[in-house]
């Protein structure tokens, strides 16, 4: 089954994420047990909390943190809507009530033993760090897109060689200059990528008192005039969708802003052995 | 069960969208790109469950991007005065035939997202994973590059 929903073909059933080395355990053997994420121990979750395939959660506990698990019900491809948005669903309703550092999609481990010995056991430290880092906050992520026609105007009046190469441009038959149309278009994008720097940095220090952290993300396109997570105490939420609001007036003729949230913690989850691993 | 995001309500004033819910579309990069790797935390115990999702990282600044730059700076240009009337002219040139010969490049998560979203709504499956990819080097080679 798999392999019809692939788009390459020579692809083989299985596949496994990251791997070292070691032996293969055969999947069809094995009931894997999915992690959506580390919690404290004695964390409050509902008892009727189920997951990816509709199994029950269960909280796998160590010491003073804890997995929030579910058994895999098959060997079946995940990634189906309906299974990213019971991950999403598992993690969103614990974080109602106490902090979660979720996983990434697709986590699974051999059996509840490995996730005590492998994930909580070696790593208590950094996830009660972690844990604690994210408490009683949420995230929020805020986007923004300039509206074409603002964006494009500021860029025209702001470069003098985007000027230039559009008005010798417009003189001309578009078919036969399209190496300068491509430069042209690059001197936009990069216009707007400058742009987008000065717009991200005024966004920064406009809502850094209402903010624990900001983690910038990459742009999804040229036009994305801002793009971040926030990591908002619970508390100041009232006063940091203000400042957002706030913001929104203030680029209104320029940028369209998007305030989504809020959200548990994904961007913020890292603890300091990841960082240094992504590095 | 939460069907699209493309409610949105604007607070207050008005100056910023808030989407209500925060449904899968708003979220599916957070749950695919964010959050902890487990094969950080683990060494041999992980188990090679297929993922099959779509790739959520984004590529951008195609030639074609940059010529549909081009072409709305030019047009901008020759309306001498000012803003008035762009919006629409910008607004055909995005809808309209741009966006379909931009789609391979400026296709975002989001996008892939709602395609995902829709397709489950209208209770298909089986072959409705065929755009759905996996995360792996493999994808490379796939097509949409």
């Amino acid at each position: 089954m798999s392999a019809g929903l692939r788009g390459s073909p020579r692809t083989s059933a299985t596949r496994r994420p990251v791997r070292s080395g070691g032996r293969q355990p055969s999947v069809a053997k094995l009931a894997p047990v999915y992690v959506y994420g580390i919690v404290p121990a004695g964390a409050p979750v509902p008892d009727d909390l189920h997951g990816i395939g509709d199994a029950q959660v269960h909280v796998v506990t160590d010491g003073s943190v804890a997995a929030l698990t579910s058994q895999l019900p098959s060997s079946r491809p995940l990634g189906m809507a309906a299974d990213l948005r019971a991950h999403a669903r598992v993690i969103e309703t614990v974080f109602q009530s106490c902090a979660v550092l979720p996983m990434r999609f697709g986590a699974a481990l051999e059996n509840t033993d490995t996730v005590v010995a492998e994930l909580l056991e070696r790593h208590t430290d950094a996830f009660v760090g972690a844990l604690e880092r994210i408490d009683n906050h949420e995230q929020f992520i805020l986007r923004g897109r300039y509206l074409q026609g603002a964006a494009f105007a500021e860029v025209l009046a702001e470069d003098p060689q985007v000027a230039r190469k559009s008005a010798w441009l417009r003189e001309r038959d578009a078919d036969t200059h399209r190496l300068e149309a491509i430069q042209l278009g690059a001197l936009v994008a990069r216009a707007l990528e400058r742009k987008q720097k000065a717009d991200t940095e005024f966004m920064r220090a406009f809502l850094e008192p209402h903010v624990t952290a900001i983690a910038e993300r990459d742009p999804a396109s040229p036009e994305t005039a801002v793009d971040a997570a926030l990591l908002v105490p619970r508390p100041v939420r009232p006063t940091f969708e203000q400042a957002a609001e706030e913001l929104g007036r203030r680029w209104d003729s320029r940028i369209r802003l998007r305030l989504v949230g809020p959200l548990p913690a994904y961007d913020f989850a890292q603890t300091p052995e990841m960082e240094q691993w992504a590095s | 069960m939460t069907t699209s995001t493309t409610i949105t309500r604007r607070q207050r004033g008005g100056y910023l969208e808030r989407p209500t819910p925060s449904g899968l579309a708003e979220v599916i990069d957070l749950i695919l790109d964010k959050g902890l790797v487990i094969d950080v935390y683990v060494r041999i115990a992980l188990v090679g469950i297929e993922v099959l999702t779509i790739d959520a990282r984004i590529v951008i600044a195609s030639v074609d991007t940059y010529l549909r730059f081009a072409e709305a700076v030019n047009r901008l240009d020759l309306t001498e005065n000012g803003p008035q009337g762009l919006p629409d002219l910008l607004g055909r040139i995005t809808e309209g035939g741009a966006r379909h010969k931009t789609r391979g490049a400026l296709a975002g998560v989001r996008e892939t997202a709602r395609e995902v979203l829709g397709r489950d709504d209208s209770g298909g499956n089986g072959s409705d994973g065929r755009r759905a990819r996996s995360r792996r080097r493999e994808d490379e080679d796939e097509d949409e590059e």
